[in-house]
C-alpha cells in the first residue's frame, strides 16, 4: 500500500511533464479580430496570409523543429512538417505564395503579436501573455 | 530569419515613433532585446538587401533505366536508331543514366515594395548538361487585394503539376507520370497571367488567365526546327474544400513550324488551332492520398491528337509512402491525318503516335524535413498504335519514336528509377 501511495505520487508528480499544454491561436490584444473559424485558420496557414474581419494578417510560425508547431499543423491542418514543406515546395517554385514568417521561439511570437494587430501566431496555452488574446483552440 | 528582421525593424521603427524618438536609450534597449529575442545577432540596416531578397532552391539526383536489352531493327531501311538500344522517351536506355532525372534550380525572389516583386528561377538538368535556361522570371504586382498580374516568362499551366514538375521534393513520384506530362512538347511562354483569389462559403478557388507566346526549338528528323506558338491563350481553375482540391484548364495558340530546311515544305505547319485541356482531382487527409488527372492536346496538325491519363494512390506509414499509379496515353482518332493524302504528314503523324499503358510501383521514404528518397519501378504493357490497321504505325509507346524499330520482344517492358530530393 504504502509503495503504491509512492507510485501514485511519483504518477501525479511527473503527469503535467508529459502532457504538452493545448495550443492555442493567438492575436494581440488590440487586433480587431475576434473570431476565427477552423477554415479561415486552415486557410490562412496554407497561404501565409488573408483577409479576416475585414483586415489583411500575416500568419507567423514558430521554428520547424518546434513540438508546438507539429502539433499545430496536426490538429488544424492535418499534415505534418514533411507534408508542410512539400506543400510550400509547390507553392514558392510556382509564386503562388510565401510561408508564413517563422520566428525564433515562444517569447518572440508573444512579442510580435503584442506589437503588431495584424498578425496572428500560436502558442502553447501556457504561454499566453495579457496581451494577447485566445482566437481559437487547436482539438 | 531575415523577413522576420525586417519586421522586428518595422517594430522597432514604429516603437521609436511612440517614444518620439526623445528617449534614445530606452528605443536602443529595445532594439537590443528584439534582437536579442531573434537571436540575429548581427546589425542590419533596414535598406539591407539581404532584407529584400531571399534566395530559394531545389535539387534532384536521380538514377534511371530500363531493362530492354534489346537493339533497334531497321524494318524498311530508314531508321535512323537502327543498331542503337531502345530509348525510353528518346533518352533513357539500359544502361544506368545519372544525367536523366538529374537537375538544380534557384529561385531569386526581391520585394521590390508592399505590392511588387520579381522572381527569377534557374534551371539546370543533366539530360542539357546542366547548361542552365531560366523557367520564371516575372515582375508581380497586387493590383488589388486578391488579384495579382505577372508578366516575364512563365511556366505553362497545362496539367495538375505542370508548374512545378522540376520540383521533385513536391510529389510523391520520381518522375511525374510520362503518359500525362510527356504530352505537350514545351513547358515555358513568354507573356503574362492574371490571378485571382476568392472564396465561396469554405470553397477557396484561383482563377488564372494567361497570354503569350512561345518559340520552341525541337529536334525533328534530326534536323532543329523551331515551334512557334502565338496569341497562346488559357484559363486555369484550382479549387479547394478541406482535403480535396481540384483543377480544370484550357488552353489555346496558334502553331506554325517551317520545315522546308527538312525538304518538307509540304509537312510545314501553319497557324494550325492547337487546343489543349486538363481536369484533375487531388484527395489528401494527410495519411490517404488520391489522385487523378487526365489531359489531352489536339494539334490540328500532322502533331497527332493525344489524351492520357492517371489514377495515383498511397498511403503514409511513418515516414515511408508507398504508393501505385495506373496511367494510359493514346493518340486516338487522327484519322484524319492518316487519310491525308499527304505523304509527310502521314509519316510524322505515324512518327508522333503514342499508345502506352503503365503500372507504376513506388516508395517515397523521408530522409529529413526537405529531404527525401524515392524507389520506382514502371512497367509497360499494351504499346502498340496497330489498331488503326496500318503496319508501319509506331508500336513500342515512348520506347522508340521508329516505326521501323521493329517491336520489343519483351512483353512488360519496365523502367526504374531512383531519386534523391531536396529544397532549401
Amino acid at each position: 500500500m504504502k509503495l503504491f501511495k509512492q507510485w501514485v505520487a511519483v504518477l501525479i508528480f511527473l503527469l503535467p511533464l508529459q502532457v504538452m499544454a493545448e495550443v492555442v491561436v493567438v492575436v494581440g490584444k488590440d487586433s480587431p479580430i475576434s473570431s476565427l473559424s477552423e477554415s479561415q485558420l486552415r486557410q490562412l496557414y496554407l497561404e501565409g496570409s488573408g483577409r479576416i474581419a475585414g483586415i489583411g494578417v500575416k500568419a507567423l510560425d514558430l521554428p520547424e523543429e518546434d513540438r508546438t508547431r507539429k502539433a499545430f499543423y496536426q490538429g488544424a491542418v492535418g499534415k505534418t512538417p514533411a507534408q508542410m514543406k512539400s506543400y510550400w515546395a509547390r507553392m514558392i517554385f510556382t509564386g503562388r505564395g510565401a510561408p508564413p514568417r517563422m520566428v525564433s521561439g515562444n517569447r518572440a511570437m508573444q512579442v510580435m503579436l503584442e506589437s503588431n494587430p495584424e498578425l496572428i501566431g500560436y502558442l502553447p496555452e501556457d504561454q499566453v501573455t495579457s496581451g494577447l488574446k485566445v482566437l481559437y483552440r487547436i482539438p | 530569419m531575415r523577413l522576420s528582421h525586417t519586421l522586428l525593424w518595422g517594430i522597432a521603427l514604429s516603437a521609436s515613433g511612440i517614444l518620439h524618438a526623445e528617449d534614445a536609450v530606452s528605443m536602443e534597449e529595445l532594439e537590443q532585446r528584439l534582437s536579442r529575442l531573434e537571436q540575429g545577432g548581427s546589425s542590419a540596416s533596414a535598406t539591407d538587401w539581404t532584407d529584400k531578397v531571399s534566395i530559394k532552391g531545389f535539387i534532384t539526383y536521380g538514377l534511371t533505366r530500363h531493362d530492354v536489352h534489346q537493339n533497334q531493327a531497321n524494318a524498311n531501311g530508314f531508321n535512323m536508331a537502327a543498331g542503337q538500344p531502345f530509348n525510353y522517351q528518346d533518352r533513357v536506355t539500359d544502361e544506368v543514366s545519372h544525367r536523366e532525372l538529374s537537375r538544380a534550380g534557384i529561385q531569386f525572389n526581391a520585394e521590390i515594395n508592399d505590392k511588387a516583386s520579381a522572381v527569377v528561377q534557374l534551371l539546370a538538368r543533366g539530360r542539357d548538361n546542366y547548361d542552365a535556361e531560366v523557367q520564371w522570371a516575372y515582375i508581380d504586382y497586387e493590383l488589388v487585394d486578391g488579384i495579382n498580374w505577372r508578366g516575364g516568362r512563365l511556366m505553362l499551366p497545362n496539367s495538375m503539376h505542370s508548374q512545378y514538375v522540376n520540383v521533385g521534393y513536391a510529389y510523391h513520384w520520381a518522375a511525374l507520370p510520362s503518359e500525362v506530362y510527356g504530352i505537350v512538347p514545351f513547358d515555358t511562354m513568354d507573356g503574362m497571367d492574371l490571378t485571382w483569389r476568392f472564396n465561396t462559403g469554405t470553397l477557396t478557388h484561383e482563377l488564372s488567365a494567361f497570354y503569350g507566346s512561345l518559340d520552341v526549338p525541337a529536334e525533328t528528323l534530326g534536323a532543329t526546327v523551331v515551334y512557334q506558338g502565338r496569341d497562346y491563350s488559357g484559363i486555369n481553375l484550382r479549387s479547394r474544400w478541406g482535403d480535396l482540391s481540384t483543377w480544370l484548364s484550357y488552353s489555346h495558340a496558334k502553331l506554325s513550324a517551317d520545315l522546308s530546311a527538312l525538304g518538307l515544305a509540304a509537312a510545314s505547319i501553319d497557324d494550325a488551332n492547337i487546343m489543349g485541356n486538363s481536369v484533375g482531382l487531388q484527395y489528401d487527409n494527410g495519411t490517404f492520398f488520391l489522385m487523378a488527372e487526365r489531359t489531352e492536346l489536339d494539334p490540328h496538325a500532322w502533331f497527332p491528337y493525344r489524351w492520357g491519363g492517371y489514377v495515383s494512390t498511397g498511403y503514409r506509414i511513418g515516414k515511408w509512402t508507398p504508393h501505385v499509379t495506373w496511367a494510359a496515353t493514346n493518340s486516338s482518332d487522327i484519322s484524319g491525318v492518316l487519310n491525308d493524302t499527304n505523304l509527310f504528314n502521314d509519316a510524322l503523324a505515324q512518327a508522333n503516335m503514342v499508345r502506352a499503358k503503365s503500372w507504376t510501383l513506388g516508395v517515397r521514404h523521408e530522409l529529413a524535413r526537405g529531404l527525401d528518397i524515392k524507389f520506382e519501378a514502371q512497367q509497360f504493357y499494351d504499346m502498340s498504335s496497330e489498331k488503326f490497321n496500318r503496319t508501319d504505325s509506331n508500336v513500342n509507346g515512348m520506347f522508340s519514336s521508329s516505326t521501323m524499330a521493329g517491336e520489343i520482344e519483351q512483353d512488360n517492358p519496365t523502367v526504374y528509377r531512383i531519386a534523391v530530393d531536396a529544397v532549401f
